[in-house]
Order: structure tokens, then sequence, then C-alpha cells
């Protein structure tokens, strides 16, 4: 009887205890993801979180990036995995490039940028503990191990919605949403298409991990074409030598990809509508 | 610009551009009527491709891929198509040639892009494809030649020796 009255108790309290606990939601959640990097080729990856303890602050480079697991790291950075991180400098993109220096992490390298005029020009990043990378920017991991092996990136996990801009031309980005996401799932509003697939439509470039891409265009239907084309309009499709074809898998969380952008101006990207 | 920097970052990668396969953008417009089938051709001297006598490319020209056709082409356009030439090149050209729909009959693009076209080829993932090659212009309907009767005739008397043989 005593023991059935303890384990009452107890219970209770316990019940009490875990009513008094609140769950953890906010913006101090620190959130990993684990994302495949095969061997050998390069992989877009991206970061969808941010900086520890600042809410909507990009977070660093070598922050963001774990090293450990990665079996590549040398004391010489051909022996390397590396990074390579598409930014501006000035009015011109240029890559900047880090490696895995085995006791140091992620280190920049300082790299020679032939110039169309023949020139060459140093390029120096800053360090990968000064290099800050928004949520939802994409940039490369050369894996140089024949291997395939998992990347994790960690952060801040956001309660904000994410929103990116698009500018004209080549962007290299990604979903930076916390679950795997198909193309047509989500909000593209901004997105160019016309005459079904035309000079001048957007189009997304995902890597398949061999230096190949699979290209999907934001298909509008043009005028005149028949009914069949109709399952496709303002979607992204594939381009197959025998039509159109809807995509076939979804983004895993942190595959980061090119953004093509061909309709006239910048847009934001807001995968969420909001 | 971009197009510029990112050609710039392959050569500071030191990329050996010719020994890669490498992955052309292609489509077509203003097809002419009768078209069911489209394909990419490699021609090493860049001149118009040609069939020979028994309806193969004469040498030194090669279909790459498969055929577009179906729902690929939408009235009068040809949708992009993306075709790997794995191949090392170090000259030449690619054109675009057409078919009906019983391959007897073909067109070619009267234009053509280089092997190393900037916009069209891509030589690497850090440089993809920005721009498809779409000719809009075509040769006039040609016949695909047949095998030649003296073929057909060697085929034959092959085929009729060999069943002699079986039986005795």
């Amino acid at each position: 009887m005593k023991k059935f009255l303890l384990t009452t108790v107890a219970l209770a309290v316990a019940g009490w205890g875990h009513a008094d606990i609140q769950p953890i939601v906010g913006t101090n959640v620190v959130g990993f993801a684990a994302i495949t990097a095969p061997g050998g080729v390069n992989t877009i990856i991206t970061v969808p979180f941010e900086a520890c303890l600042e809410n909507g602050a990009a977070g660093m480079l070598s922050d963001l990036v774990v090293t450990n697991g990665l079996t590549s790291h040398a004391t010489n950075e051909g022996d390397a995995d590396q990074l390579v991180v598409l930014t501006t400098n000035g009015a011109t993109q240029v890559y900047y490039y880090y490696w895995n220096k085995t006791g140091f992490g992620w280190t920049e390298i300082t790299s020679a940028m032939l110039m169309p005029d023949g020139s060459s020009q140093a390029v120096t990043p800053p360090a990968a503990t000064n290099f800050p990378v928004a949520r939802g920017l994409g940039f490369w991991i050369k894996r140089k191990d024949s291997g395939v092996s998992t990347v994790y990136v960690k952060g801040q996990v956001s309660t904000e919605k994410q929103a990116t801009t698009i500018s004209e031309g080549l962007n290299l980005i990604g979903y930076g949403g916390l679950e795997s996401v198909s193309l047509n799932a989500i909000d593209w509003t901004g997105a160019y298409g016309v005459n079904g697939i035309s000079a001048t439509t957007d189009r997304i470039l995902v890597g398949n991990g061999d230096g190949t891409y699979t290209t999907y265009f934001y298909y509008v239907k043009k005028a005149g074409s028949s009914s069949y084309y109709d399952q496709f309009t303002n979607l992204w499709v594939k381009s197959t030598s025998s039509g159109p074809a809807l995509p076939s898998s979804s983004l895993p969380v942190g595959q980061g990809f090119w953004y093509h952008r061909r309709g006239a101006g910048d847009f934001t990207f807001r995968p969420d509508g909001q | 610009m971009k197009k510029t920097a990112l050609i710039a970052l392959l050569l500071t990668l030191g990329s050996v551009l010719s020994s890669q396969a490498v992955v052309i953008g292609w489509a077509a417009e203003s097809l002419p009527s009768g078209t069911a089938n489209a394909q990419l051709v490699y021609v090493l001297d860049a001149s118009s491709p040609v069939f020979d006598g028994n309806g193969n490319w004469v040498s030194g020209i090669e279909a790459l891929g498969d055929y577009a056709t179906g729902n690929a082409i939408d009235g009068t356009s040809l949708y992009p198509q993306e075709t790997t030439d794995a191949a090392t090149r170090s000259a030449g050209a690619y054109y675009v040639v057409l078919f009906n729909a019983t391959l007897s009959q073909y067109a070619v693009s009267t234009t053509s892009i280089a092997w190393n076209n900037g916009p069209s080829v891509s030589f690497s993932d850090f440089d993809p494809i920005t721009g498809y090659f779409t000719p809009n212009a075509f040769t006039d309907w040609a016949p695909v030649p047949e095998p030649s009767a003296a073929m057909l005739l060697a085929i034959g008397a092959a085929v009729a020796a060999l069943r002699r043989r079986k039986r005795v």
C-alpha cells in the first residue's frame, strides 16, 4: 500500500514537473544537418542555419561547416577537402577557396585569377572565421577522398522566413529549410517563363554528383500549343528527349543549386510565399 | 561578365578542358514541316554533315545521344536538350540534324557551334551551360541514302551460302 502511494506521488510530481517545462522552441536551438557529398567530385551545399545567438544573422563559414568526420584534412591544400564560395569582389564575381588544414580547420587559399585582358589578379579571401554566409546561399565542397562522405552543417535554427535575392545570371542558392523539398511545392513567384521553354526561361541546375546537372525550366505554355502541355504550365520541368517531364525527386536538406536567372531583373525567392 | 569570371576561374583551377567529357546544350526553332526527330551531330572538319551512299555518316562525323522526338517538339520549336559528348575534342563543330518520322529524310542546320563554344558547351560543373545552341534555319529535306543494291546482293549471297553449308 505504502509503495503504491509513493509511486502515485512520484508520478504526480513528475507530471507536474513535465507540464512546467516549456518545449524548446525559439531562436536559440542549435541544429545539425547531414549532407551526402560523393568523393572526388564537387557538391553544391547550402546551410539552412544562421549564426548562433544572433537571430537573422549570417553564420561564419568556419562555424557553419563542420570539419569533424571529413577525412581529407591535410597539411597541404592539394590533398584536402575544399570549400569554394562564389562571392563578389567589387563588381566582379570571384570564388573564394578554403581548405581543411589539419589541426586548423577551414583555411583560406590565395589564388591567382586570370583576367579577360590576360593579367593576373591575386584573390585573397577573408579568414573563414570572418566570412559570413547567409542562410540560403549555396557554395561548393570539393571532396578529395574517393568515398562518399557525410558533411555536417550546423547553426541556429531559424524561426523566421527565409528570402534570397536572385540576380540576373547565375546564382548559387539553396532552400534554407530543414526538410527536403519538392521544387514545385514551394512558392516561386517571380520566376520567369514564356513560350514553353524559350531563351529567356529561368533555369535551375541541380548537380548529379558526377559533374553533370539535371536542368529544370520554369515552364509556361505557349499560345497554340496542344492541351497536352497544360499539365506543366507554371511548374519546373525537365526537358527530356521525349518532352517535358515533372521532377521525379525532392531536393534533400542542404542541397544547393544554380539558379540561372534569364528573365529580366532581380527577384526575391520566398519559398514559403511570405 | 559572370561567364567571363567563371571561365577565368576554370583557367585558375588549371582545368584540362580538352580531356573531359563535355555537355552541349542545344535546341531548335522554325522547324520545317514534317520534322519528327532531331539529333546533335559532331563533325571533325566542321563542314556540313553528309551521309555516305549506305546511309551512314561519313568518316569524322558522329551522331550523339538519342533522337529528340515526340513532345520535345512543340509546334515549330524543339525544346532544349543537353547531350554529353564523352570524346576528347580539340577541333570540329556541332550541328543539329532533323529527320522526318521514318528517318528517310533529313535536313541540317545552316549554322553550327565550335567544339569549345563558351555559352553552349560545358566543360565542368563550375562552368554550366548558359545558352543553348538554337539554329532556326535548315537545309531542304534530302533523302537518307539507302544501302546500295550491291551491298544487298552481297548480303543475300552470304546468307544463301550459309544455308547451303548448313544443309551439307
